[in-house]
């Protein structure tokens, strides 16, 4: 039995007493974020009901943001069940944010920390309640409890994640809008209210792109080194990437200086585990280039590091939970790598498999239209890939023919890319 | 509610469960007060406006002496009916009677009447019921239909809902009346989305029905209602066709919710405010209030009117509405002739004297009182003006001299309510700002420069401790055995306070009965004595330069101009838009988020659009309590008139168009 927020969408009104309740009790009054009130259907279209939620976190079973947190800032309070972030362990990289479906983690720009709801676990210890509960004024949140195999609450804007949350939502008495009719049926669109606005865009997330692209990039061009030693990054090149990657992604921390801390959950986290392989590629390279006569027992090593980074990379965006059903990209890391690989290696059968991959996944997104990219950029990157994998150039002009091309679709992969917020749910729900 | 203060800051607000009627927390305009009563924008000193029109700080004792000697040079040249003392409600408390105290010393005043909240709902109940006093609040959890007739209590009382949702949860049906599908409408079994300010033909259709199908309680009316034979006739005219057409409803509806009032019981009707801000909406209100006497759903539970319950008005002897109308006979101190809904040109219009000086307090009048253009150019054409606020508003942005008030935690007082039946006290439980002083000591300072005797501003006045300001509430209560420590313990109910209202059947009519047919309507406000439905006076017509109908709603974010300008609010409702049928903004080829123009020959407003489905086409709604200088003050729009009885302002008949801006 866990202690869980009840609500009750047949009493709930958007009022945001809860919201402004939190402020007071979390942040001498000011808006916490922590609490955020979701409507379904705000335009009233007339085949739908409007309903809302009020949600904050809902200390989960297993709670995502922990599962994903790289620097190992969560804990949970046994006491009360709380799921709490210490910010004095957190770096500030925000993916708790990307992979809690229910956007729970907020962002503090002032402290550049993450921050969310405590369960207001002192109220909660002190045998009281939280204060957003409190100060519900008309009985639609609620403190209550549930049981550990409870079924996940199936309403707007909340999907089946299999975490546990701690939240119970009443079945509304009456499904649809009300009866009205005076109106005579106008014909009437679909809701048109736009998505809210995102939380990932390509202009906040370029140094997360140069990381993405760089690091397979340098571990095609490495590994492709160890088959054929001749043409191994020269250690200027490659340590230079290197630390370019590697410092672009720490300044994108809120707490740059923390970074150390993002290998501390190797346990659940792709990040952490990303942090650790792109640390030991890299070593390893810098070692088997600049030491003579390591390029395999340390280049092969490193390969075998770098390999296990693209995974991670890849790992760690399949976490976060998308609006559509996930499918795998042609802008991957690992099959990225494959295709750079096997130019560096000269080994085409590699790169055309890899570039068969990509090319399928690529025609198949741009064939359904979930291609968001400017034209012009989509038609450059297909003729690019084409061009990479025909093998009539030098090498050389190959990978950095391949590399551009994955630069854009790389791009239009960050662009697609939004964390599925219940709000975004269920403005999704509603146009559908 | 329960308020945490430490080092003089209020930092925590709560609810108080032994409120049965609001058992749960507080509004947000409630909580809002943890802003609001520290908020970096509060006046917390005197301030006077410059040549340049930037206001200044300026020590009390210059504030005082310049207002006491403005006040004496117009009481000199044209008597003390040149000062206009204009109030609103504020906080309710039992001090505010201070004011006209202060004036009547001062030699007499010219001041309003009316109100802009709720008269002709009042009147109407008055007339009907004899008194303005509801079932508690919790009684409602009792009813087997409730009809929320032009009222979206989700937004504007709040704590209504939980009663409301507890008596559907035992299997209760809700109707919605209200042009819009509102927050409270979704919860509906039946929402009626009719033309605004034809709610007296649909009441009437519905009565036809019943006493056409034999669904009168015959031995109720026989014994409590006046008039019903009168009545039956009236409504004999008014078919479901006929009542269709007008309201603009389907026959099948109007059949619908007569089916309902004829099987369900007992019944609640409780209806808006907004819906009563039309010329006709008092005699609506009597039609509504008839289908409850014909069919005996009054004085039981679970039944009856839910309006108005003024059971806590026990301080003074003539209760709301009869208490602001104008007295039969002036005293020739106090000169009540102006008329609040038409406050421009009343006070543009006063002679002998004229108006020279005004002194606001507790209100804002300019962006909240009807055609705004023409109050604002009554307000400039003024000699001095005063305005007592907490926070620069558009009226205090007229003034000559702003001085600042105290808010609630910062004086104690005894207040009452008028939807739940209890009396509580207000602690002073926080020292004001320095330099802030409550009325009773503004009105003290300037009693004492303007050479009134200090015996007399004594007893008009209490004393500035806060025991005398104890001593004097303590004697306000001591008739009703009430003392300010039962207070403290709690909220206690008022003496007149009835869990049934009407539950003795007795009715303070002429008649002692439910009066469907009433004289006084005739003999004070020149109408039918039976409730007849006419059109209101200004409204869109078809193919028309206005065809739109501009509806003026409250919001849950604000108290009409109140607490829109606190950081809480503002992340809610940042800024004002016009709600429009996506039908009616596409024929004006408007999308979501265009701006747009609404005008009228009263004024224009410009909005950004936003789509609402659930509006009747027809209809377009703006929030009030916008301010001017926010762009978003929607009296600019309304029109200066009288609702057809209780000298209310009739808001709602208003009628614009829209076009791209």
């Amino acid at each position: 039995m866990r202690a869980a927020f009840l609500f009750d969408p047949d009493r709930c009104t958007a009022c945001e007493a809860c919201r402004v309740a939190c402020g007071i009790e979390n942040n001498e009054g000011r808006d916490t974020g922590w609490r955020t009130i979701s409507t379904f259907n705000p335009q009233r279209h007339p085949a739908l009901p409007t309903r809302h939620l009020s949600l904050a976190c809902n200390h989960c079973d297993t709670p995502a943001c922990a599962l994903g947190c790289p620097a190992a800032a969560y804990d949970r309070d046994e006491t009360t069940g709380a799921v709490l972030l210490d910010p004095e362990k957190c770096i500030g990289c925000r993916y708790c944010s990307w992979v809690c479906p229910y956007d729970a983690p907020k962002f503090d720009d002032a402290h550049g920390v993450m921050t969310k709801c405590t369960f207001c676990a002192p109220r909660l210890a002190a045998g009281g309640q939280p204060a957003c509960t409190a100060a519900c004024p008309s009985g639609a949140l609620a403190l209550g409890v549930r049981e550990s195999d409870e079924a996940e609450p199936s309403y707007y804007g909340l999907g089946s994640f299999g975490l546990g949350p701690s939240l119970k939502i009443e079945k509304p008495r009456r499904g649809g809008p009300p009866p009205a009719l005076a109106i005579d049926e106008l014909v009437l669109d679909a809701p048109s209210q736009p998505m809210p606005s995102r939380k990932i865009t390509l202009s906040s997330e370029w140094a997360l792109l140069v990381f993405t692209i760089v690091m397979p990039a340098l571990v095609a061009w490495l590994g492709g080194g160890v088959v054929r030693t001749p043409r191994k990054p020269p250690l200027l090149v490659f340590a230079g990437f290197g630390a370019l990657a590697m410092a672009l992604s720490t300044m994108h921390l809120g707490k740059p200086m923390r970074a150390w801390r993002a290998i501390l959950n190797l346990k659940s986290s792709w990040l952490s585990r990303e942090i650790l392989f792109t640390n030991v590629f890299l070593l390893l390279g810098v070692g088997s280039i600049a030491v003579p006569h390591t390029s395999v027992a340390l280049g092969t090593p490193a390969l075998l590091a770098g390999i296990a980074l693209a995974i991670s990379i890849d790992g760690v965006y399949r976490a976060i939970p998308r609006l559509h059903a996930k499918r795998m990209h042609s802008a991957e890391a690992v099959p990225t790598v494959a295709m750079l690989f096997g130019i560096v290696a000269g080994a085409p059968v590699v790169t055309i498999a890899a570039g068969l991959v990509k090319g399928v996944l690529y025609g198949w997104r741009w064939a359904t239209k979930q291609e968001s990219v400017p034209e012009p950029f989509g038609i450059l990157r297909a003729a690019l890939l084409g061009l990479a994998c025909a093998p009539t150039m030098a090498w050389q002009y190959a990978f950095a023919v391949a590399l551009l091309g994955e630069i854009i679709d790389r791009a239009a992969f960050y662009n697609a890319l939004e964390p599925s917020s219940p709000a975004r749910r269920m403005t999704e729900e509603a146009r559908t | 509610m329960n308020v945490t203060v430490e080092n003089n800051r209020v930092v925590k607000i709560e609810g108080v469960p032994s409120n049965l009627a609001t058992p749960e927390g507080p509004c947000i305009k409630g909580l809002a007060y943890v802003e609001r009563a520290h908020s970096p924008q509060r006046i917390i000193r005197p301030m006077r406006r410059g040549p340049d029109g930037q206001f200044r700080p300026m020590a009390w004792e210059s504030a005082i002496e310049l207002i006491a000697s403005r006040l004496e040079e117009a009481r000199a040249r044209l008597g003390p009916q040149s000062v206009l003392y204009y109030s609103g409600s504020g906080t309710k408390g039992l001090l505010n009677a201070a004011g006209m105290a202060f004036w009547r010393l001062f030699g007499g005043c010219t001041t309003t009447y009316g109100d802009l909240c709720w008269p002709a709902g009042l009147e109407a109940t008055r007339l009907t019921l004899g008194e303005n006093t509801h079932n508690a609040p919790w009684d409602l959890a009792n009813a087997k239909l409730i009809v929320l007739w032009g009222k979206n209590s989700a937004e504007t009382n709040i704590h209504q809902m939980l009663h409301v949702d507890r008596a559907l949860e035992a299997g209760a049906k809700l109707v919605v009346i209200d042009p819009r599908r509102t927050e409270t409408a979704e919860r509906a079994d039946l929402l009626l989305q009719l033309r605004p300010g034809t709610d007296g033909a649909l009441a009437l259709g519905v009565g036809h029905l019943l006493v056409r199908d034999g669904h009168a309680d015959r031995a109720f009316i026989d014994t409590h209602v006046l008039g019903f034979d009168d009545y039956a006739a009236l409504v004999a005219e008014w078919t479901p066709e006929r009542s269709a057409e007008v309201t603009g409803l389907r026959v099948e509806q109007i059949n619908e919710l007569a089916m309902l009032f004829a099987t369900m019981a007992p019944v609640t009707v409780s209806p808006g405010f907004g819906m009563q801000r039309f010329t006709n909406s008092g005699q609506a209100m009597r039609a509504m209030l008839a289908l409850l006497a014909i069919t005996g759903n009054v004085g039981k539970p679970g039944a009856g009117w839910s309006y108005a319950n003024l059971q806590t008005q026990v301080f003074s002897h003539v209760k709301d509405p009869t208490d602001f109308y104008p007295p039969e006979t002036p005293d020739g101190i106090v000169r009540v002739s102006i008329s609040t809904a038409k406050l421009g040109r009343n006070m543009l219009a006063q002679q002998d004297p004229p108006l020279a000086f005004a002194w606001v307090e507790r209100g804002n009048p300019i962006p909240q009182n009807p055609e705004t253009r023409v109050v604002v150019e009554a307000f400039r054409r003024l000699e001095f003006r005063v305005v007592v606020d907490e926070f620069m508003t558009d009226t205090a942005r007229e003034a000559d001299v702003v001085l600042p008030a105290k808010n609630f935690f910062e004086q104690t007082d005894v207040i009452g309510a008028y939807w739940h039946p209890y009396l509580q006290i207000r602690p002073k439980i926080v020292e004001p700002p320095p330099e802030v002083k409550p009325e009773t000591e503004i009105y003290r300072e300037l009693g004492r420069h303007l050479g009134i005797d200090e015996e007399k501003l004594a007893a008009a006045l209490p004393g500035p401790s806060n025991e005398s300001i104890e001593a004097w509430l303590t004697a306000k209560l001591e008739k009703f055995g009430i003392t300010l420590d039962q207070l403290r313990r709690g909220p206690v109910l008022s003496p007149d306070f009835r869990e049934v209202a009407f539950d003795d059947l007795r009715f303070a009519t002429p008649s002692g009965r439910i009066e469907l047919r009433s004289e006084e309507a005739r003999t004070r406000w020149g109408l039918d004595e039976l409730p007849t439905f006419r059109e209101a006076e200004e409204r869109p017509k078809r193919g028309g330069r206005f065809p739109l109908h501009m509806l003026t709603p409250n919001t849950k974010n604000r108290i009409h101009s109140q607490f829109g300008n606190l950081e809480t609010i503002r992340r809610m409702a940042p800024e004002p838009y016009v709600a429009m049928h996506p039908a009616d903004a596409r024929s004006r080829n408007l999308s979501e988020g265009d701006r747009a123009r609404i005008w009228n020959e009263r004024g224009l407003l410009t909005l950004p659009v936003r789509f609402d489905y659930g509006l009747r086409p027809g209809c377009i709604s703006v929030t009030n309590g916008f301010w001017l200088v926010e762009g978003g003050a929607v009296n600019v729009l309304s029109m200066g008139r009288e609702t057809d009885m209780g000298y209310g302002a009739a808001f709602h008949d208003n009628a614009v168009e829209v076009s791209r801006a």
